[in-house]
């Protein structure tokens, strides 16, 4: 008792310095009155505990989330529907069972889909054909499931049927009875001819299925669910791909839904050790991720550390790969995509055949390949559909374009300003003399025109289809003629820009040709302090980081740096007879991918270059 | 030493160490030979790769007594605490020696090749930043780096001397043996120490392919020498001796002289990464190497918080010389004279202690 005496434990005093929490409160004190009564009454499914449930005495302090507020006077006035939201979260966190009253259950239910503000839950009661009739009750979402497959696979046998297959008290089995579980075999197995019936027991099972455009079966009686298959939402139809458009090679891109584009994949490869495995990201409206490899080749460390990564995350909303690849990769500070991000079926197939792992997102029609390198992302899957020669050169093009779009600005003003000795004489005196008008320094005639081209690419892509080709006379009037007879940049900077915006479009991948984009501005500010020897400084720094990076453990330059066994096909294209190897860095269970003799029908002793071998 | 353990490959440890000893020749290092060899300074590098070898192969011997254990945990072994500290010091004093005088060197290179107009305190401040970012990176980023520039390096070198095979003199070489067999070996002994950087196979040892230690040691000395003779026989072909001694950058000079025609002049932009990379390679591997021998000094387990350290030791060391010849002086002198003599003394000291207390030792079983 003395000890009571003595301590008293010590409540939270909110700071002053808490950007006038104190104000707000004392301002509100009278509105949040009135709402306190708000949840106060107590039901019988538990809801409406009168009051908060985390009653941690901090009030509107520092949480311990990282330093996340809440707002004191927030909590005060909601405190009702505060306490009846968490009392939900409780229920679906803590999976609880399902009732065996039917009205309880509906209760419950309605609660959780916040029913009646909520229009789009349907709660339709039915009466199943038994002697004498049970009751049950329909639970799914309007809009989103397939109408015309409920009435003929689960309403009409339900109604109607249902005595036809000898189901119900007399028949089979009775309610109530201890043969509860053939009563609802009975109805599973005989009644509902849906493709896919499931049995729930919690509200978490039957919500989330409801969620997803299922249908929830649940009867008087009977502490259990059937969940039955009747998605039916509105989806794209497959079409071609938006941004990886190739000229030879198939015309299919994903799609938003993640059943069909694992499908998709599928109609590639005919394997059965094809595995596609479905982790749930995210809290709030968690994002049906699919983890699709090759079980036979991919190695099974990489697959675990894909899936642990994915089920470690902890976020509200993850709807996008983009915002997926932001929670996995290895360094996300490093503005280098870890992660390649794909919209082609055959790319992922490929992918999943040298033993990489892909990662869909349902409603997203990008899919992400991980182990992801450097050489990855300058590579185009046409690359690998036209001849390797031509591949070959197309892929230097690439890295021409790289160079180009990366440094080229950088070079102009280094030598503009530090190195015009450089040059040769006269394409000196001609470069002097188209600047000799332009009032301003190299590095601010560079700046505008990069400036200018690159919101003129964001409108590009933000302006209704309708008035876009407004935007190219703009563009053009603006850089191509106005700037130059305005002397505000030079003819010669105009043809660095065009050049530089061409070597950009050459990158086959968005995210890695943004990340050049942005890196380029960090090369024109060094090259503008230091010259050349600036774009050197920035080149090396460049250059240590990246061969720093890993990918899902995977050095991001490999196989280049570090060195690993090299195929044919990583900075040039190789002919397709001599990849007989999967890439090394991998470490997939199966290393080769086809025999020495890739070109059997080589008669012996020719074509041994071939991949016909002896 | 680190929160992940690096793993080198054997190409990745070659190309750290011939970088590392050969990167001297793009500064005026090399020019000190012309006075000893006169014409026949090529031979200089041929007889200090010979004791480079040698040097490399005592090195290993000591190593594979110990292995997992580095230069200076092996020297705490075998000499105890005190007299390591001697040895780690002197160790120190290499690395951040010939960091300081190689910043220096590269620096005024910059400054009066390119930037003219600039002080030399903002060259220096770009080029210890972007080296100490590497170094900090670690050893894994440093090595890595290196081999994703040293097939740059080796074709733009070999371009560079491909391009002045027109202006070669054949008749240079003559006399053979310019000032005669006995001065030239005696003039070799003044450039010996052109391989001290050696020790790096010491402090990353551990790191490296097990067995291997013993090829990538004479591979990476073997082509790190091949380099230095090339770079310094093709300045006393192209210029002749005696004005090759009045070269202040040999190999500068021998990209300017290159000309192409009417559009191809000023050829020494193409051969500028040849040199700053080269040269950053070198400082970051410095860097890292002194921030590890701090690192067992002070007996602690984590690199990076030495790096800054021996950046900023490098830094005061760049500015001490007077001007880039007392400084190429300095380098030449203390480095090149004295250094691998006391490295081999070292190394055969521990040798010897090693074989008098017999293999073994408490250290065996541990681990980085």
């Amino acid at each position: 008792m003395l000890k009571y005496l003595l301590y008293r434990k010590p409540s939270f005093i909110p700071s002053v310095f808490e950007s006038g929490i104190e104000d707000r409160m004392d301002e509100n004190s009278n509105q949040s009155g009135g709402n306190k009564k708000e949840g106060s009454a107590k039901d019988s499914t538990g809801f409406g505990n009168g009051g908060r449930q985390d009653q941690d005495g901090r009030g509107g302090g520092k949480s311990k989330d990282g330093g996340v507020k809440s707002n004191p006077v927030t909590e005060k006035r909601f405190a009702g529907k505060i306490a009846e939201n968490k009392a939900i979260d409780d229920i679906m966190n803590n999976k609880v069972r399902l009732y065996p009253g039917l009205d309880n259950n509906k209760q419950v239910l309605e609660k959780i889909f916040r029913v009646p503000q909520n229009k789009d839950p349907v709660f339709r009661p039915i009466s199943i054909g038994t002697k004498p009739p049970t009751r049950a009750m329909l639970l799914y979402l309007d809009g989103i499931t397939n109408t015309q497959l409920q009435n003929s696979t689960i309403l009409q046998p339900l109604m109607l049927l249902s005595e036809l297959r000898n189901v119900g008290q007399d028949g089979g089995a009775a309610v109530g009875n201890q043969d509860d579980e053939d009563f609802i075999e009975r109805i599973k197995e005989a009644v509902l001819p849906s493709n896919q019936v499931s049995e729930a027991e919690t509200f978490e099972q039957v919500v989330n299925d409801v969620l997803n455009g299922n249908t929830a079966l649940i009867i008087d009686g009977f502490d259990r669910a059937i969940l039955m298959e009747t998605k039916g939402w509105q989806y794209r139809s497959v079409g071609k791909p938006q941004v990886e458009a190739v000229i030879r090679g198939p015309q299919e891109g994903f799609t938003e839904l993640v059943k069909i584009n694992t499908t998709l994949v599928r109609k590639i490869l005919h394997r059965p050790a094809l595995v596609a495995e479905y982790v749930n990201a995210g809290a709030v409206g968690p994002a049906q991720c699919a983890v699709m490899y090759l079980a036979d080749v991919a190695n099974p460390d990489l697959v675990k550390e894909v899936k642990k990564r994915l089920e470690l995350i902890r976020a509200d909303y993850l709807s996008e790969p983009g915002l997926v690849e932001q929670m996995i990769e290895d360094s996300p500070v490093v503005p280098v995509p870890q992660v390649l991000t794909t919209e082609r079926p055959d790319r992922v197939a490929a992918g999943l055949i040298e033993g990489k792992v892909a990662i869909f997102i349902n409603g997203n029609p990008f899919v992400m390949l991980v182990p992801c390198t450097f050489f990855n992302l300058t590579q185009s899957p046409e690359d690998a559909y036209i001849r390797w020669p031509a591949g070959s050169f197309i892929r230097i093009i690439r890295y021409l374009g790289l160079f180009m779009a990366l440094l080229l600005p950088a070079h102009y003003i280094a030598i503009v300003a530090y190195h015009p000795e450089f040059i040769p004489t006269d394409l000196l005196l001609a470069m002097t003399g188209a600047r000799e008008k332009v009032p301003f320094p190299s590095i601010v005639e560079v700046l505008v025109m990069e400036t200018s081209f690159e919101l003129i690419r964001e409108a590009g892509i933000r302006i209704p289809g309708t008035v876009g080709t407004t935007l190219g006379i703009v563009g053009a009037l603006i850089l191509g003629q106005a700037a130059v007879s305005a002397n505000i940049v030079s003819p010669i900077l105009i043809i660095v820009v065009a050049v530089t915006a061409l070597g950009s479009f050459a990158i086959p991948n968005y995210s890695f040709s943004l990340s050049i984009r942005l890196l380029r501005f960090v090369y024109i500010m060094l090259a503008s302090v230091m010259g050349l020897m600036g774009i050197l400084v920035g080149v090396y720094i460049h250059i240590g980081v990246l061969v720093s990076l890993k990918s899902f453990g995977v050095p991001f330059m490999a196989p280049a740096a570090p060195v690993t066994i090299k195929g044919t096909d990583y900075f040039m294209r190789g002919p397709v007879w001599s990849q007989e190897a999967r890439p090394d860095y991998l470490d997939p269970l199966k290393t080769r991918r086809q025999p020495p003799k890739s070109r059997s029908w080589l008669r012996r002793g020719r074509g041994k270059r071939g991949g016909g071998g002896k | 030493m680190s929160r992940f353990r690096p793993v080198v490959g054997a190409s990745e440890a070659i190309t750290l160490l011939f970088i590392f000893i050969s990167s001297k020749v793009f500064l005026t290092y090399t020019v000190f030979y012309y006075h000893k060899g006169l014409n026949a300074s090529w031979v200089i590098p041929l007889i200090t790769t010979i004791a480079g070898v040698v040097v490399a192969l005592l090195l290993v011997a000591l190593l594979n007594r110990y292995p997992g254990l580095d230069l200076v945990e092996i020297g705490e072994e075998l000499a105890g605490p005190y007299l390591n500290l001697l040895f780690a010091f002197f160790y120190l004093a290499l690395l951040l020696l010939g960091a300081g005088m190689a910043l220096r060197g590269t620096s005024e290179g910059v400054v009066s090749g390119f930037l003219t107009d600039t002080p030399i305190s903002l060259v220096i401040a770009f080029f210890i930043t972007g080296t100490m970012v590497v170094s900090y990176l670690g050893l894994e980023a440093v090595a890595r780096t290196a081999r994703f520039f040293v097939s740059v390096l080796v074709v733009t070198a070999l371009v560079l001397v491909a391009l002045t095979i027109p202006l070669w003199h054949w008749d240079a070489f003559f006399p053979l043996l310019g000032p005669g067999p006995l001065k030239l070996l005696l003039g070799s002994l003044n450039f010996t120490g052109d391989f001290v950087q050696i020790i790096l196979l010491g402090l990353i040892c551990h790191f490296l392919p097990a067995g291997r230690i013993r090829a990538i040691g004479v591979g990476g000395t073997l082509i790190a020498g091949f380099f230095l003779f090339l770079f310094t026989t093709v300045p006393i072909l192209v210029y002749d001796y005696p004005p090759v001694t009045e070269l202040m950058l040999p190999s500068f000079e021998l990209a300017r002289i290159i000309n192409m025609g009417r559009f191809g002049q000023r050829m020494e932009v193409l051969f500028v990464p040849l040199w700053v990379f080269g040269n950053m390679i070198f400082l970051s591997i410095s860097y890292y190497a002194a921030a590890v021998v701090l690192t067992r000094i002070c007996k602690l387990r984590d690199y990076r918080p030495f790096v800054l350290a021996a950046t900023v030791l490098t830094a005061v060391i760049a500015f001490i010389p007077q001007n880039v010849i007392q400084a190429a002086y300095w380098s030449q002198l203390y480095l090149g004279r004295y250094s691998l003599g006391m490295l081999v003394a070292i190394i055969l000291l521990l040798l010897l202690i090693s074989i008098f207390r017999g293999k073994g030792g408490g250290l065996d079983e541990k681990s980085n």
